[in-house]
C-alpha cells in the first residue's frame, strides 16, 4: 500500500518537473545562438595606433612637461600646511593653465570647444567664452589600458573628432601603453591620474607636437563626417549581426505524435539487447 | 570518456529568424544618425530613432548595449559626444569613495540623466562583449 502511494507521489514529482521546479535544475539543455543586432558603426578601431618606440618617447617627453606642474602642486600642498610666515608664494609653470589633467577637467574642455566649433546646442555661456577663446586643446592623452571599464575611454575617438577645430586641424588622441598611469600619477602627484590633455601653444613642447604630428594619424570617423561637410553622402553600412552562444531547456512537445509513436519502441530494443 | 570542452563552439547558424527586421533597424538607426548631424533634420532624426525603439520592442529583437547607450530613453536623439551628449564622472558620497564613482551621460536636448556606476566593479565587461560570445558577422 504504502509502496504504491510512493511510486504515484514519483510519478506526480516527474510530470511536475517539466514545468519549472527546483527538480528540474539538471535538466537537459542544449546550445543555441541568440542574433544580437551591433552598432552598425565601427566603434573599437576608431583609435590611432602608436607604435610601442614612438609611445615610450612620447612619454619621455611628457613626462619632461609636467614634471614642473608636479613640483608646484607639491609646493602649493606643503604651503597649506606650513604656517602662515612663510608667505612666499612659488611661481606656477608659464604654461599651468595649458595642461589640463584627469577626465572631468578634460571632457568639459573638449565639449566646450565643441559646442563653440559646431555651435549646435546649447549656447555658450560667459565662462565658456572666456575659457575657450584663447587656447585649443589640440592633443588628448589616453591610458586605454589602464583605465576600466571601457566604457569610461570609448567616447573619447568621437569627442575629439567633434571638437575639432576644422578637418585640417584636428584634435589628435595618443593612447598609452599599459602602466603609464602610475608614471604620470607619480610624477603629478596624484593618485589615478590617465588623462591628460595639451594645448598647441606651450614652447616647451613643440618638439612632443612635431613628433606627434609626424607619427600618429588624424583620428577619422567615416560616419560623421557631415559635420565638416555638409554635403557628404554616407554609405549604407551592411548589417552587423553578432551571436551570442547561449542556451536553451529542452522541452518536450505537448500532443507530439511522432514523440508517443517511438517512445514505446525505445524499452523494447533495450530488453532484446541485454 | 574525455570531458566536453566547455568552449567546444558549434557553427553558428546560416539562417537569421526575422533578418529582415533587424536590417530595418539598422537602417533606422543609421538614418538617425545622419540627420541628427544637421539641425534642420533634428526632429526627422527623432522620430527615425522612435520608430526603430517600436520596431524593436514590437518584434522583439535584441539589441547591442553599445547601439541602445547611443540612443536617449526620454527624448529618443542620438547621443554623439561633444554634440548632444555631455559626460562627467561624479561622487556624490561624502568620503568620495572610489567604488561610489558614477559615469553620466547628459542628455543635452532633455536633460535626462543615464548612471553607469563604473566604481562598483571595475572589472566589469557588458555580457555580449565576453569572451565566452561568438562574434560571428553574419
Amino acid at each position: 500500500m504504502s509502496n504504491s502511494q510512493k511510486g504515484g507521489k514519483e510519478k506526480k514529482a516527474n510530470s511536475k518537473a517539466i514545468s519549472g521546479s527546483l527538480k528540474d535544475v539538471d535538466q537537459k539543455r542544449r546550445q543555441v545562438f541568440k542574433p544580437i543586432l551591433d552598432n552598425p558603426f565601427t566603434q573599437s578601431n576608431l583609435w590611432p595606433f602608436v607604435k610601442p618606440e614612438v609611445a615610450d618617447n612620447i612619454i619621455e617627453h611628457l613626462l619632461q612637461i609636467l614634471a614642473p606642474i608636479g613640483k608646484y602642486n607639491k609646493l602649493l600642498v606643503e604651503l597649506k600646511q606650513s604656517t602662515r610666515s612663510n608667505s612666499l608664494k612659488p611661481s606656477a609653470p608659464t604654461y599651468y593653465d595649458d595642461v589640463l589633467v584627469g577626465f572631468n577637467s578634460t571632457v568639459k574642455a573638449l565639449e566646450d570647444q565643441a559646442s563653440l566649433y559646431r555651435r549646435k546646442k546649447e549656447p555658450a555661456t560667459k565662462r565658456q567664452k572666456t575659457s575657450s577663446s584663447s587656447k585649443y586643446i589640440k592633443y588628448v592623452f589616453v591610458t586605454k589600458y589602464d583605465i576600466t571599464p571601457t566604457i569610461i575611454t570609448s567616447s573619447f575617438p568621437t569627442l575629439t573628432y567633434t571638437s575639432s577645430k576644422s578637418p585640417e586641424n584636428r584634435v589628435k588622441l595618443i593612447q598609452l601603453p599599459r602602466g603609464t598611469m602610475t608614471k604620470l600619477s607619480e610624477v603629478l602627484g596624484q593618485t589615478n591620474c590617465g588623462i591628460v590633455a595639451l594645448s598647441n601653444d606651450i614652447s616647451e613642447a613643440i618638439p612632443l607636437y612635431n613628433l606627434i604630428e609626424s607619427e600618429i594619424k588624424d583620428i577619422d570617423i567615416p560616419w560623421l563626417s557631415g559635420i565638416f561637410d555638409e554635403d557628404f553622402k554616407i554609405e549604407l553600412q551592411d548589417l552587423a549581426l553578432k551571436f551570442l552562444a547561449t542556451s536553451a531547456p529542452i522541452i518536450p512537445k505537448k500532443n507530439d505524435q511522432k514523440a508517443k509513436k517511438k517512445t514505446p519502441a525505445v524499452p523494447t530494443e533495450d530488453t532484446r539487447d541485454s | 570518456m574525455a570531458p566536453k570542452k566547455p568552449n567546444q563552439q558549434k557553427k553558428a547558424p546560416k539562417v537569421i529568424p526575422h533578418k529582415d527586421n533587424y536590417a530595418r533597424v539598422t537602417y533606422l538607426y543609421q538614418a538617425a544618425n545622419l540627420f541628427s548631424a544637421s539641425p534642420k533634420y533634428e526632429v526627422l532624426s527623432r522620430g527615425l530613432a522612435r520608430t526603430l525603439d517600436l520596431v524593436s520592442k514590437k518584434t522583439v529583437l535584441k539589441l547591442s548595449p553599445e547601439l541602445k547607450r547611443t540612443l536617449c530613453k526620454k527624448c529618443n536623439s542620438v547621443l554623439i559626444p561633444g554634440l548632444s551628449v555631455s559626460i562627467y564622472i561624479e561622487n556624490l558620497s561624502k568620503s568620495k569613495a572610489p567604488h561610489n564613482d558614477s559615469l553620466i551621460h547628459k542628455c543635452l536636448k532633455c536633460h535626462e540623466i543615464k548612471r553607469f556606476p563604473v566604481g562598483k566593479n571595475r572589472a566589469y565587461v557588458v555580457f555580449a562583449e565576453r569572451d565566452d560570445v561568438r562574434s560571428d558577422a553574419k
